[in-house]
């Protein structure tokens, strides 16, 4: 699991342009650590430029 | 003779197009038992009997006119409240929601139904915004399972499920972004059907993630969700991503022989993230059709985490105005979750959906070998209320983000899937994936009502 500090969480959601109050930081916390650990995985992978984006996904 | 709440969606119909009983008959049973259960189950959130009352009395009517009353004829079904019913408003197992107007119409799905003689019972719990896979709900409570009482449903379609599994509708209408089907069908012994991404128009009901928002079924019997899903075919220009290619009824060829289709079980992380029991219900499907090991789907984990990200990026995103200005008002679960989504580099989104497109070509190439795929549907066996953690391949995971991780791989690359339930004796119910290629849902109907036939899977008797 990712540990952030405070400041980073407070910092990304300044960007985002949330306010993440005193008693939701640790919750929020946790599962941000839960998805960059998701995150590393798929950065793991190799991408080509012929793995075109699915953002509307149609089989 | 079997009360009527015990009836299956086809069983309902057959019945009731012949006269044998009468639509108002079976729904006065029904609401009945909803009477009875809801208050311990926890399953229904509004009960229509005046209308259901209403419905049935139409087709009691058109049969008595010489009418045809549709195929499915008086067959009661449920919708998980992330449908539009005209006159009630959409809640989505928000709160939030709860100060929208009344929607002006049916949802396009609940149309369809209800064209074909289905008679609406009532809007049924989840989690908030589909954002889970319990039905732990902060503001509506927990629904219960009712093979255990102690066990979570599954989520998100949780109150769906719990319905459908003791007989307070013969059929529900459900969602399933990450697994919400496949999910509470496991864990309450039932068939569920999750389309192709982009074969049931998703008009009328409340987005999660545009992208990988896919509505299907929940029923009791492989031939009801058949039968359903006939009936629901068909294009709807109001959802973008609905297809435009002609429907494919799946009740002509269900009865058909499927030898010689070419079945594998997937392995690798399927295998690893599945307990004993979810393995032994994969072993136990495969033995009886003859599968083959070894199938691979190599990104499946980083198509499970594209998911993830894919997920918790654009529920923020549909979210986040409330999120900005009444965060309060989440249940507090899903805004810590959303509000996570919300802080997510661009670049980990735009990855995940690259991830998508890749293990969808893994995919496609593996069905050059194989006409149908076997994965379990979950991890284990119901999880009980309130249970933090699971034991996975090794490792401690967080139980209610984790229960899907054998589902999200599958409903990340849109391939439909027939969930079929296989019951062993003294232990809770588990269900097992049948993972078809784009667009053949009859295959995998096909496949599943012959094991059903066969005594191989089934949902048994009503648990209570």
């Amino acid at each position: 699991m990712t540990e952030l500090s405070d400041d980073v969480v407070l910092g990304l959601a300044l960007a985002a342009g949330l306010e993440i109050t005193p008693t939701h930081l640790a919750g929020v916390k946790v599962n941000l650590g839960r998805l960059l650990e998701q995150g590393r995985l798929v950065m793991a992978v190799p991408i080509t430029v012929a793995d075109e984006p699915a953002p509307t996904f149609a089989p | 003779m079997t009360a009527l709440h015990a009836l299956g969606a086809a069983e309902t119909a057959r019945a009731v197009r012949c006269g044998r009983v009468t639509a108002l008959q079976v729904t006065q049973a029904v609401l009945a038992r909803v009477e009875a259960m809801n208050g311990t189950l926890g399953c229904f959130t509004a009960v229509l009997a005046d209308r259901a009352l209403g419905q049935a009395r139409a087709v009691d009517q058109a049969i008595a006119a010489g009418d045809d009353p549709g195929p499915l004829a008086g067959v009661p079904f449920g919708v998980k409240n992330l449908f539009d019913v005209a006159g009630l408003t959409t809640l989505a197992g928000s709160a939030i929601n709860r100060h929208l107007p009344a929607a002006a119409r049916d949802a396009v799905l609940i149309a369809r139904l209800s064209r074909a003689g289905a008679v609406l019972i009532g809007t049924q719990a989840m989690d908030e915004y589909a954002y889970g896979f319990t039905t732990e709900n902060a503001h509506y409570g927990t629904v219960r399972n009712p093979h255990e009482l102690a066990c979570v449903a599954g989520g998100s379609s949780g109150g769906s499920a719990a319905a459908v599994a003791t007989g307070l509708g013969a059929l529900a209408l459900a969602s399933d972004t990450n697994g919400s089907i496949r999910v509470p069908a496991s864990f309450c012994g039932l068939f569920g059907l999750k389309p192709t991404y982009g074969r049931l128009p998703r008009s009328g009901s409340y987005p999660f993630v545009f992208d990988l928002d896919h509505l299907g079924t929940l029923a009791r019997h492989a031939e009801d969700l058949a039968l359903a899903y006939d009936v629901l075919q068909g294009h709807d220009g109001r959802d973008a991503a609905c297809i435009t290619r002609p429907s494919e009824p799946a009740l002509p060829g269900l009865r058909e022989n499927w030898a010689g289709l070419r079945i594998g079980v997937l392995g690798g992380w399927f295998d690893t993230m599945a307990d004993a029991t979810a393995r032994q219900a994969v072993a136990h499907v495969a033995e009886a059709l003859g599968a083959v090991q070894g199938a691979t789907l190599s990104l499946a984990e980083a198509a499970r985490a594209a998911a993830f990200l894919i997920t918790a990026a654009s529920g923020a995103n549909l979210h986040a105005t409330d999120l900005r200005e009444r965060a309060e008002d989440f249940d507090p679960a899903t805004r810590d979750r959303l509000l996570a989504g919300a802080l997510l580099p661009a670049s980990l989104v735009l990855q995940s959906q690259r991830v998508r497109r890749a293990a969808y070509e893994e995919a496609r190439a593996l069905f050059g070998a194989y006409d149908l795929l076997l994965a379990a549907c979950t991890p284990c066996v119901a999880t009980t209320i309130g249970q933090a953690t699971i034991e996975l391949g090794g490792r401690t995971m967080a139980a209610r983000p984790s229960l899907g991780v054998l589902t999200q791989p599958i409903s990340c690359i849109g391939l439909p899937v027939v969930a079929v339930p296989v019951r062993f004796a003294g232990r809770l119910p588990i269900g097992v994936q049948l993972i078809a290629p784009p667009w053949h849902e009859a295959r995998a109907l096909q496949v599943a009502a012959w094991l059903e036939a066969e005594g191989v899977v089934g949902s048994g008797d009503l648990p209570i």
